[in-house]
């Protein structure tokens, strides 16, 4: 994958306004309640799809529309060419149609001699460079005033001013020149409304209003989702839309066109493979989508590579959900590895749609239908699905450690191939003995009273077998505070095969935790993937009672001091607070799945006082997110970078974590990018001022 | 209602002001295109009428390049809505729905009593002008500030391929 450095910083200069835009546009309105609305819109629609199409013809028909129905992209595209033919049309003039982008609509009219002509300012300057659009909204958003107006005079023959005035003014020209000998014009459509056959057409620039109204054909070219059963579900999502995409309130023109004054107008309906995807009934819910992109402006990946590499034809993680039904498996299969499992896209979703953890349950028909990767295969169905031989391999990896330790306590450099794994960031080296071993040298049986209760700590294995000490510090803290503490026995969670769609090997690793745990227990967990997997996957992969009164009973670290011993840590803190300036990365499952990051930073704040301070892009993945480090290490360099930069210009001289992985990555950075700056699990953090 | 639907459209970047009556608002178009230097003016018949007789420039738009020549087109929005500053335009043909797009300048005529509080409060007289049984080509438009692009730069851009300027003028009384 390639990061296009100059796109990189367009996207970021882009979010930075539209983060604020979009908090803004929806002050005033209570964005869950209405996110809740539209999901149900949505499924409502969707289950009636079929009806709601016929209802939708009958009605557009009456208007005088002519109704089209295509099975795919081939279909689609051919009707539009005959169509063309009838009307005695070189000249396709096209506002911007995501649809078109689909079905290959350019490079087939181009194939039959005719012309497309994208009037979207940023279609046009992208398709003048015969490139691909890298944001939904904002085609081209990879490219300077100066390249504009480069490709600008190129086209016209001559010198063409910078100001963004005159471009915009050249585009209004040209198009003005052109427009009003069109014979046929094609648009998108944002809904379709079955009670009234009008379609809705949300704009800004208003060449979708020229490219429908002034040639004397229009042509509507539509996926089969867009219908809604009524005028009021449209104005839902109109007002939903607009502020989800850009961070407005509206946009400058929506328009609903219910049959055409004195022209034709042809409604092309395209399946291209979604009435398929209407069946599945785990993943029908992508077809909730309804293009906005908020997704994409909240990714950390998309942000880093954009929409050319980010995608097949849609982009980003929902893209890529589509991609697997309308253009095929294969071609989602190298995107599907693309998503971090960060969890941000879906706090932001308009639709409420379940898009990381989609990507998921993508990745495991992938494997099904494609076949299971040797090397995936090999660690998840040979390893972690056999306990035993996973406890045997870390056994043996603690017996090295010595030898694959480096002197800076780190594991020795890898050599190539394997170095573009920990060329950017050293990683750390198995310990000398693991978590449980220590734990039962150091608070043997005898040592444990009565106290306040039992509690048992599920270390995970990074904590287990790399960091035990922050399994320690959290076993004497919780002591300091009168609990009875033991570890459940090590084991994997079965997160990484459950992530990576080896959902048999995730199942077998899960069940035999649940064999180490009881109803009874309450578990504290120092890795909030581990946490998820016991909240969240493994008992949606393996709905028991059991695993459902365990997952009431697990609680995140820092969650739990924050919540339940606020007041006698508030005591033992009285004269301890740190000294540091320490500040907080959110850890993407603690914040996005578990909701927790207020909870560590109330702790923060009474560890800390005013010495906490808040990082910049907090909750933007530190790269690290298990697996994808291994198959994007590149990506994962640069995410940790931005961390980096943003950790140094903060100022702080410590960084809490609740997530080891996410320690393992911005420790090993800091180290490498000699930052100086501790980084910490916040169990160390206590522990070193209170036991 | 009529302040927030003024304060929202001005906040889209549409110039907005209030005219007690149509012999007023008259008179408020005349000092406008004087003020603008606007020669040629183009109105729909559905603003002519509301206006009445008039002293205006205004041209007779027979085809698409007329509407196109004309620095200011004048129209009458049906309705107006408050929480998004919108004009809501019920379409009689391509002429008049041009005449709103074409020129620079697009002036709309809004009446303070047809402004409503939400979109929603519209849907039974949007969902029946959709439904004219046998009436064919039924269109309308919401228009919110004028046109815009952030396409090159992500700046802020007016006037790409609509009206760079939308003045409002809110006609008469609110409904009470």
């Amino acid at each position: 994958m390639k990061i296009d450095s100059r796109l990189k910083a367009a996207l970021k200069g882009f979010t930075a306004n539209y983060y604020l835009n979009h908090a803004n546009s929806f002050q005033g309105y209570d964005f869950e309640q209405l996110r809740e609305q539209l999901a149900q819109s949505r499924d409502r629609a969707l289950e009636r799809n079929a009806e709601l199409l016929d209802q939708f013809q009958k009605n557009a028909e009456a208007h005088g529309s002519k109704v089209l129905r295509a099975k795919d992209s081939l279909e689609a595209n051919n009707m539009i060419l005959e169509i063309m033919e009838k009307h005695g049309a070189k000249k396709l003039f096209k506002s911007k149609s995501m649809v078109s982008e689909e079905t290959g609509l350019n490079e087939f009219l181009l194939a039959h001699g005719r012309e497309p002509r994208e009037t979207d300012l940023g279609e046009w300057i992208v398709q003048l460079r015969s490139e691909r659009p890298t944001h939904m909204v904002l085609p081209a958003i990879h490219l300077t005033r100066n390249q504009v107006a480069e490709i600008f005079a190129s086209k016209l023959g001559r010198e063409v001013p910078r100001e963004l005035s005159s471009l915009v003014a050249i585009a209004r020209e040209e198009l003005r020149k052109e427009i009003f000998e069109a014979e046929v014009g094609l648009t998108g459509a944002n809904a379709l409304i079955a009670e009234n056959g009008a379609m809705m057409m949300i704009t800004n620039e208003g060449n979708g209003r020229l490219v429908s109204t002034v040639p004397p054909a229009h042509i509507v070219l539509a996926s089969m989702e867009k219908v809604l059963p009524t005028l009021k579900d449209a104005l839902l999502m109109l007002r939903v839309l607009p502020k989800s995409a850009t961070g407005q309130v509206i946009t400058s023109y929506v328009s609903f066109i219910a049959g055409p004054h004195r022209k034709s107008q042809y409604i092309i309906l395209l399946d291209n493979h979604r009435s398929e995807l209407m069946a599945e009934p785990v993943f029908r819910q992508v077809l909730r989508c309804i293009k906005c992109s908020a997704c994409l402006n909240f990714c950390p990946v998309y942000l880093l590579l954009g929409g050319a590499e980010y995608a097949h034809i849609y982009m980003g993680g929902i893209g890529t959900l589509l991609t697997a039904w309308i253009h095929g498996w294969r071609e989602s299969r190298d995107i599907a590895s693309l998503c971090l499992g960060c969890h941000r896209c879906e706090e932001v979703c308009p639709a409420k749609i379940k898009i990381a953890d989609l990507v998921v349950d993508l990745r495991g028909r992938l494997n099904q239908e494609l076949g299971k990767p040797i090397l995936k295969s090999i660690i998840f169905d040979g390893i972690i699905a056999e306990p035993k031989k996973t406890e045997r391999i870390f056994a043996l990896s603690h017996s090295a450690a010595v030898l694959l330790k480096s002197k800076d306590g780190f594991a020795r450099k890898m050599s190539w191939p394997f170095n573009k794994f920990d060329h950017f960031r050293p990683l750390p080296a198995p310990s000398a003995k693991s978590f449980s071993r220590i734990f039962a040298e150091k608070f043997s049986a005898t040592k444990l009273g009565e106290g306040k209760g039992r509690i048992k700590i599920y270390a995970g294995c990074l904590v287990e077998h790399f960091y035990p000490e922050i399994g320690i510090a959290a076993a004497k803290v919780l002591k300091k505070l009168g609990w009875v503490v033991e570890p459940v026995p090590a084991g994997c969670c079965g997160f990484p095969a459950a992530n990576s769609g080896f959902s048999d090997a995730a199942k077998k690793a899960f069940s035999k935790l649940m064999e180490n745990v009881s109803a009874d227990d309450t578990i504290i967990t120092l890795c909030p993937t581990c946490t998820t997997m016991l909240t969240h996957q493994g008992p949606e992969l393996m709905p028991s009672k059991e695993a459902e009164a365990l997952a009431g009973k697990v609680f995140p670290f820092s969650k739990f001091l924050s919540e339940r011993e606020n007041e006698a840590l508030k005591n033992l803190l009285k004269d301890n607070e740190l000294s540091h300036k320490v500040t907080y990365h959110d850890s993407c499952h603690q914040k996005h799945l578990l909701k927790a990051g207020d909870a560590s930073r109330d702790l923060l704040k009474m560890i800390a006082g005013c010495n906490f301070i808040e990082l910049p892009n907090a909750d933007s993945c530190c790269g690290f997110a298990g697996t994808f480090s291994l198959d994007h290490p590149e990506l994962s360099e640069a995410l940790l970078s931005e961390k980096l930069a943003t950790i140094q210009s903060s100022g702080a001289q410590m960084v809490a974590v609740d997530c080891p992985g996410c320690l393992l990555q911005i420790r090993g950075g800091c180290t490498q990018q000699l930052v100086n700056c501790e980084v910490n699990h916040i169990a160390e953090i206590l522990a070193e001022l209170i036991c | 209602m009529v302040e927030q639907f003024s304060a929202r459209a001005f906040a889209l970047g549409a110039m907005v002001e209030t005219v007690p009556s149509f012999r007023e608002a008259q008179g408020f178009i005349a000092r406008f295109c004087r003020k603008e230097s606007i020669k040629s003016a183009v109105a729909c018949p559905r603003a002519q009428t509301l206006l009445g007789e008039s002293e205006l420039p205004l041209l007779e738009a027979e085809s698409l390049k007329d509407l196109a020549a004309a620095q200011m087109g004048i129209v009458a929005a049906d309705y107006g809505i408050a929480e998004t500053g919108t004009l809501v335009h019920f379409h009689e043909d391509d002429l008049e729905k041009l005449a709103g797009i074409l020129p620079a300048t697009c002036l709309a005529l809004v009446e303070a009593k047809n402004i409503v509080s939400a979109a929603e409060d519209l849907a039974p007289v949007i969902n029946e002008r959709l439904c004219r049984p046998g009436i064919p080509g039924a269109q309308l438009s919401f228009v919110s500030g004028p046109s815009r692009t952030a396409d090159i730069e992500c700046q802020l851009c007016i006037g790409v391929h609509g009206p760079a300027r939308l003045v409002i003028l809110v006609v008469g009384e609110a409904r009470k």
